[in-house]
């Protein structure tokens, strides 16, 4: 005979309303979504935008000034600024975004069996985090990104590597404050199996908050992936990448500091978005 | 306060042990032998195999893992194929230099951060505290690299009052040479601190002491400060503490863009040389750095808050 | 005639921010205390005594404004008085005793610390003399080992304790009236007795006059000479405690007195009155009338005001006039 399904509704019920209405309410979360799609529009739209091929050199023009046919102008190699950030925008983005995906899954995996299970599954757990947490960001990634090779398979591997803990400890905490709430025990009196009971009733709540976290965290991840391009460890040129684009820049700081300049803009712009992104889904499903 | 001390201590060996377990495979992750990678075109089997004996890379993981430790206990961190000289040494030199920019940068960042966050609490809603809020927005997104190309451009090409790269020979050379580094430090940590100092700060003002010490009639600045801030600063300690590794790696590259003879510097030059001792020890040492830091942390917070219980 | 009143209040009606804009907390609230005197302010939560307290002082939560009224403290009205003027008041001549001694004090700061500042804040002397007169302050309120509780934290005292330290605190600059917001509601039921005898001791010594906010009516019963009851922001029934609770006139206040649980009728249950609270201002007409017993239409027509001869005064179309059953609390003058 199966048990009867009790839909527990959570302790701390969302309102049912129509998504979009509430989205439009948020000054922080329209500024942020209305930027990004700016930018992600920009970059999908580069080869409208910037007629140029971002990897054609010529040499007879390299370091210009911003021009009508390159206006950001060139950099050392001859190739159209304009056309490299743009497509340069495509790698950082794609690259930002797609590398939080394993962090998020295996961290939230892993705090949801901490949370929940506690004992020496939790100690383990933990100890690890706090092992892997003892190294600067930074430091870790490059040093795995050089363990194993340049390249873009090496910054998903170090940034999963990395990346998964501050996950683990959100959905940590969420559950463990559910626990305390006492739906949990409802639901094990009520006499549903533990599969059952992290599925349905746990992870829609405490997954609300990896997600927020997610936001930064792909500006992060970003960030790292800009880092490692400037370091020449991440994604190998001659692609376009906005890193890549910060290293040549670096060189020419004092002759052609657009060149140095513009690609870190574009990063900020771009954090920038996913900030405002970030605190406003903080602000509708923030905790007080 | 011992007592306290030394239970701290305590918990941290299984993450001291943990530390020196990840970064001894780390460099066992490199595909390939590193006698092989080393040799490169040199390579033979009989060549690669005595490498290997030499460095003790035919032995069991466990042994070596145990070789590794009993060295560290030693002191011996390794040598640097590149510098021909004792990791240790070079640590020693390059230590000073990536501390002095660090404390530095940190004195930096909070003198921007408080004075910004005090204005936004105090003035919370209006057009400052605005503005003010935008800071960490924009902040939170900036390379720290680039933040060092900027400064760069503004203070040293374009008004050339400081040095642009190097570390001076003299204390006051180095001095001066750290402090381009060090803001570009304090303006990647000031953001943080505005966001986290601001908020604390908002929500102890809220506090019902607060309104029972207006009601006893202390002057405003009193009321801000001795109440206020005092107890804003002792969670801002923790804040501050959790970011640190985060502005630690920060600092690898920022070395890097001032040519500064610091840590990170060491640990790139290693990575570009590919010299396994150097990028394994100084790795170690950032996670030992972090792990100090954060203990330090703890003190701070256990002396400065009165409520935390020092005996168990 | 009678001298002018300590505590003058006359029409103050603030104003508290909400999810839509400001909404009417207190409404036209008028009382007197003179000097010397009690007074209690008894209501449920949400009813504005607290928030009535908090005006007199200008210490209103964030957004909370007084829209209408004077309150006038020696005859200045503190509603006009600039910030400056409002700090020499407050823990000068006005002192404060709050409801949750642990939050009413600083975590991080030492308790002796705590009170001498509110001594140096009022008097032209140094910190040392500042922290004589505070420890002289913490014999005054009954706290033991004085030297050595000087240097405690907060956290480290009971909850009488601290709020000994809190009425040290109210004291140190020497007021002229004491306002305390619910002083007893969150201590343990034995240490409330000690800490309410403390109150009224120290008021008989200092000839402090004291403005008592409480839920609670016994508490208000034995400290008062004077009580008001305010219903929904409106004070709907005042006079000499003594009148009040053992002829009360408005049905709600019939109902308080009988809900509150007798002391010498250990078997009675208390009654409890229809309906819930009303939440904020009505704007007009009287607020009770959809639990009132007497309500008829005039009740929801027009705003009643307070009237009546004497000082026991009553705002009901219908007040009762006939001695409601003897209903015994420990009020002052009853037995």
């Amino acid at each position: 005979m199966s048990v009867p399904d009790t839909t527990l509704t959570p302790l701390v019920a969302q309102e049912r309303r129509l998504p979009g209405v509430r989205w439009m309410r948020n000054k922080t979360l329209m500024a942020g979504s209305a930027l990004l799609l700016l930018i992600v529009l920009a970059v999908l739209l580069a080869p409208v935008l910037a007629p140029h091929d971002p990897n054609q050199q010529n040499l007879f023009d390299v370091l210009a000034p911003p021009t009508a046919a390159h206006p950001l102008g060139t950099d050392d190699l001859g190739r159209d600024v304009w056309a490299r950030l743009l497509y340069g925008g495509r790698i950082d983005l794609a690259i930002g975004v797609s590398a939080v995906i394993a962090p998020f899954i295996l961290g939230s995996a892993l705090g949801l069996l901490a949370g929940y299970l506690g004992g020496w599954v939790d100690a383990v757990i933990m100890r690890v985090l706090e092992v892997v947490v003892a190294f600067p960001f930074y430091v870790l990634i490059i040093a795995v990104v050089f363990a194993l090779g340049a390249g873009v398979g090496s910054i998903f591997i170090a940034i999963t590597a990395v990346g998964w803990v501050s996950y683990c400890r959100i959905v940590r905490g969420e559950v463990l404050v559910a626990k305390r709430l006492g739906y949990v025990e409802a639901a094990r009196a009520a006499g549903l199996s533990t599969p059952r009971i992290l599925v349905r009733h746990l992870t829609p709540n405490v997954l609300t908050q990896a997600l927020i976290y997610a936001m930064s965290d792909i500006v992060l991840t970003i960030l790292a992936v800009v880092t490692l391009g400037f370091l020449g460890l991440g994604v190998q040129p001659p692609t376009a990448e906005w890193g890549a684009m910060l290293q040549s820049g670096y060189q020419y700081l004092a002759t052609d500091p657009i060149l140095g300049t513009v690609p870190g803009v574009a990063v900020v712009i771009t954090g920038l978005s996913l900030s405002l992104i970030g605190d406003g889904l903080a602000a509708e499903f923030g905790k007080t | 306060m011992a007592r306290y001390l030394a239970r701290r201590l305590l918990q941290l060996i299984p993450v001291l042990i943990g530390i020196t377990v990840v970064v001894f495979l780390l460099l066992h992750l490199v595909p390939g032998d590193p006698a092989r990678t080393l040799l490169g075109v040199r390579a033979t089997p009989a060549r690669v195999a005595a490498l290997d004996r030499e460095w003790g890379l035919d032995k069991p993981l466990p042994v070596q893992y145990a070789d590794y430790v009993g060295r560290l206990l030693q002191g011996n961190l390794g040598t640097s194929i590149f510098y021909e000289a004792p990791v240790s040494q070079l640590l020693a030199t390059a230590l000073p230099v990536t501390l002095g920019m660090l404390a530095m940068g940190t004195a930096f960042g909070i003198a921007i951060a408080v004075p910004l966050a005090i204005l936004a609490a105090t003035r919370a809603g209006r057009l400052s505290d605005q503005l003010i809020r935008i800071i960490p927005l924009v902040g939170l997104g900036m390379p720290p690299f680039w933040v060092g190309f900027i400064l760069l451009i503004v203070f040293g090409l374009t008004l050339s009052l400081l040095p642009v790269g190097g570390y001076g020979q003299t204390f006051p050379q180095h001095l001066v040479s750290l402090v381009l580094p060090a803001l570009t430090v304090a303006f990647v940590m000031a953001p943080i601190l505005i966001r986290s100092m601001r908020a604390s700060l908002v929500e102890v003002l809220r506090s019902d002491f607060i309104t029972a010490a207006r009601a006893k009639g202390l002057s405003r600045w009193r009321v801000l400060v001795r109440h206020g801030l005092r107890n804003t600063l002792i969670p801002a300690v923790s804040v501050l503490a959790v970011n640190l590794g985060y502005l630690l790696g920060g600092t690898v590259i920022v070395e890097n863009v001032f040519g500064l003879p610091g840590v990170g510097h060491l640990l790139l030059s290693g990575i570009f040389d590919r010299d396994f001792d150097v990028v394994q020890s100084v790795t170690l040492v950032y996670a030992l750095l972090v792990v100090v830091i954060n203990l330090a942390a703890d003190l701070a917070y256990a002396r400065l808050d009165p409520r935390v219980a020092l005996a168990s | 005639m009678s001298t002018p009143a300590l505590l003058h209040i006359e029409g103050l009606s603030v104003a508290m921010p909400g999810p839509r804009g400001r909404v009417p907390v207190v409404d036209g609230v008028s009382l007197d205390l003179p000097e010397g005197r009690s007074l209690g302010v008894v209501g449920e939560s949400g009813s504005g005594k607290t928030t009535t307290l908090r005006a007199i002082l200008g210490l209103l939560p964030p957004g909370g404004r007084a829209t209408a009224g004077r309150v006038e403290f020696d005859g200045e009205d503190l509603l006009r008085a600039g910030e400056r003027r409002l700090r020499q008041v407050r823990g000068g001549q006005i002192g404060v005793i709050w409801q949750d001694p642990q939050a009413a004090l600083d975590p991080v700061m030492r308790v002796g610390d705590q009170i001498a500042e509110a001594v140096h804040a009022h008097a032209l002397s140094n910190w040392s003399v500042s922290r004589r007169r505070a420890k002289e302050l913490m014999r005054l309120v009954e706290l033991p080992d004085v030297d050595r509780t000087f240097r405690t934290f907060p956290h480290q005292l009971s909850g009488g304790q601290r709020q000994r330290v809190v009425i040290a605190s109210a004291i140190a600059g020497n007021p002229r009236l004491l306002l305390a917001d619910e002083p007893t509601t969150a201590l343990d039921v034995t240490v409330q007795d000690q800490v309410l005898s403390l109150i009224g001791r120290l008021r008989a010594d200092l000839h402090v006059a004291l403005l008592l906010v409480s839920h609670d009516l016994a508490v208000v019963g034995e400290a008062c000479d004077d009580v008001a009851v305010m219903y929904a922001g409106r004070v709907i029934e005042r006079g000499p405690a003594a009148s009040v609770f053992s002829a009360p006139r408005h049905y709600y206040t019939v109902g308080l007195l009988a809900a509150a649980p007798q002391v010498d009728r250990p078997g009675v249950r208390p009654s409890s009155i229809p309906g819930t609270p009303a939440v904020g201002v009505v704007r007009r007409g009287c607020a009770f009338a959809p639990r009132c017993p007497a309500a008829s239409e005039d009740c929801v027509a027009a705003t009643p005001q307070l009237g009546g001869e004497g000082a026991h005064q009553v705002a009901c179309h219908h007040p009762l006039r006939i001695a409601a059953p003897a209903v015994r609390t420990r009020a002052r003058g009853n037995d």
